[in-house]
């Protein structure tokens, strides 16, 4: 589903913040990245979900190289890819349901299609009654949820978080992580990166370490 | 597929760009409708001036110092002048037309009849011919001595100089209002995109083609292109109107038969349209470049 064979990644023609990382994330699995902060984790999912490429190495993604892949290819493939970002990165003024609706219009999906789809996913995430809000109303919790089902809302083959419970309560975060295992029971493979060792130890995962750019590989 | 994304109201209806963009436009746009309008009125007035006069010629029948010239010599001059064939027309000029014409110079109430005035004649050529002056002039002699004849303006050269000069400076004038338009336009889409580079990149990370993106940002442009540019248009025909109103849409002793300023605001409608598809192309291509810039 995802490999990478050495990839080094920089910053414009800074030093190399990534060095010589290898892996693979089978299809189906839960994967947790974790490692101080500043080590690189969101670089890392970075080059996962097309938002960078690498300055040396191989990636490939559902079997198809990305580095000599066409440009007009990548969007097809980030449409296989959920991202719930770290400062979920919604768009301030569109309602809930047309954030969520976003990636169904990006991908050409039929209107009646979508209304139906967003509400069942709004309701699964306990946002019904906040459709016709904007982000800004929102608590920092419900815009975490309307950016979770943004990146859902596809059924994307590759689910990735980058700190989910980094500004949530314990609680919630315990739920979110629910909804993780859940979607990974139907067959998304999911990559959790985080610092949250109390949640890693809760609901145990393969966990790769990054430290100062480098990867080790191995259970928590 | 992008028929389905376009359904999207991706841009905020609020955003300042919505009112900033057209407004500028809108400025610029009257600008320059002002200035083409100008331009195409001076442009139709000399044109016409200088063909009106192209065909006209004056026969000059000397001052006579006992009072104005016999109604006889007149006619036999007139009745000589219509055996040219390339002469159309020939009448005198009246008292009347002589005390409007010198008005300027003697005052309104000015009485010609004290002056030792020139009798004048206006020969119209038939189009297309030119008159032979020294030869109709030498033939005038046998029927009225001293008579001459000249081109209605000596110097026709000199007025279409001119002509050009002033007409040059016009264009000058409508060309670099028009750089300025489009450098407004360009600048201002491009600010009025810079406050969207975010939803751009969020559109791009979820799968959006480029394509899509910059169809979307096109169009809205485009929109808001054509919106300022037919205020503009409005506002400088609107100006139209209100001079035609204040000073009637009559004959201008400078403008030829059929010139009007609604007549030479309608070329201009070209101006809110290239404006729209300028602004629409800005968009395309700074978003373009913009999502180049990304993987
Ligand atoms: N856009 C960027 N431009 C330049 N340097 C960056 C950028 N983003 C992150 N970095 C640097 O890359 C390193 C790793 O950052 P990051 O991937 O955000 O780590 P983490 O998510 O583990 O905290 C840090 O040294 C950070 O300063
Ligand atoms: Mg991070």
């Amino acid at each position: 589903m995802v490999r990478f064979d050495n990839v080094g990644m920089r910053y414009g023609s800074g030093t190399e913040i990534l060095r010589d990382i290898s892996f693979r994330l089978p299809r189906g699995s839960l994967t947790y990245l974790t490692g101080a902060s500043g080590a690189g984790k969101s670089s890392l999912l970075k080059l996962i979900y097309l938002g960078h490429l690498p300055s040396r190495g191989l990636i490939e993604l559902f079997g198809q190289d990305i580095v000599t892949a066409p440009r007009d290819a990548l969007p097809l493939l980030r449409r296989q890819i959920g991202v719930v970002f770290q400062d979920y990165r919604l768009i301030d003024h569109l309602s809930v349901f047309d954030n969520v609706a976003l990636p169904l219009r990006i991908a050409g999906t039929a209107k009646a299609d979508i209304a139906a789809h967003v509400e069942e996913l709004l309701g699964w995430v306990g946002l019904s009654d906040k459709m016709r809000a904007t982000p800004p109303e929102l608590s920092g919790g419900e815009q975490q949820r309307v950016a979770i089902a943004r990146a859902v809302i596809t059924r994307p083959r590759l689910l990735l978080a980058d700190e989910p419970t980094g500004s949530v309560d314990p609680e919630l975060g315990d739920r979110l992580i629910h909804l993780f295992l859940e979607l990974n029971r139907i067959g998304t493979t999911v990559l959790i990166a985080t610092h949250d060792v109390a949640m890693m130890e809760r609901h145990r995962a393969p966990v790769m370490r990054l430290i100062r750019g480098e990867l080790s590989i191995g259970d928590h | 597929m992008i028929a389905c994304f376009q359904r999207l109201r991706l841009l905020p209806r609020g955003a300042l760009s919505n009112r900033l963009v057209p407004a500028i436009i809108a400025c610029m746009v009257f600008l320059l409708c002002l200035a083409g309008s100008a331009a195409l009125i001076l442009h139709a007035g000399l044109a016409g001036f200088q063909q009106e006069l192209a065909g006209r010629y004056t026969v000059e029948l000397p001052a006579d110092p006992k009072g104005p010239a016999d109604p006889a010599t007149i006619a036999r001059v007139i009745d000589r002048l219509a055996l040219d064939p390339a002469v159309l027309s020939a009448e005198p000029v009246s008292t009347g037309t002589m005390a409007r014409l010198l008005a300027p110079w003697l005052g309104r109430d000015a009485s010609l009849g004290d002056l030792p005035l020139p009798t004048l004649i206006d020969i119209a050529a038939v189009p297309g011919s030119t008159l032979d002056t020294a030869k109709l002039g030498a033939a005038l002699q046998e029927v009225a001595a001293g008579a001459t004849v000249a081109p209605a303006v000596t110097s026709l050269k000199e007025i279409g100089e001119l002509a050009f000069a002033v007409e040059l400076a016009a264009l000058v004038v409508v060309l670099l209002i028009a750089a300025c338009l489009v450098t407004v336009v360009i600048f201002a889409t491009r600010a009025g995109l810079a406050a969207h580079l975010r939803l751009i990149e969020i559109v791009h990370q979820i799968g959006a083609f480029d394509r899509q993106i910059a169809g979307q940002f096109s169009r809205h442009f485009l929109l808001l292109g054509l919106a300022g540019g037919v205020l503009g248009f409005v506002l400088s025909g609107l100006l139209a109107l209100a001079v035609i109103a204040l000073a009637g849409d009559a004959q201008s002793p400078f403008l030829p038969a059929g010139t009007t300023l609604r007549s030479s605001l309608l070329p201009l409608l070209a101006v809110p349209v290239a404006v729209a598809m300028i602004a629409g192309a800005t968009a395309e291509l700074t978003v373009r470049r913009a999502l180049r810039a990304q993987v």
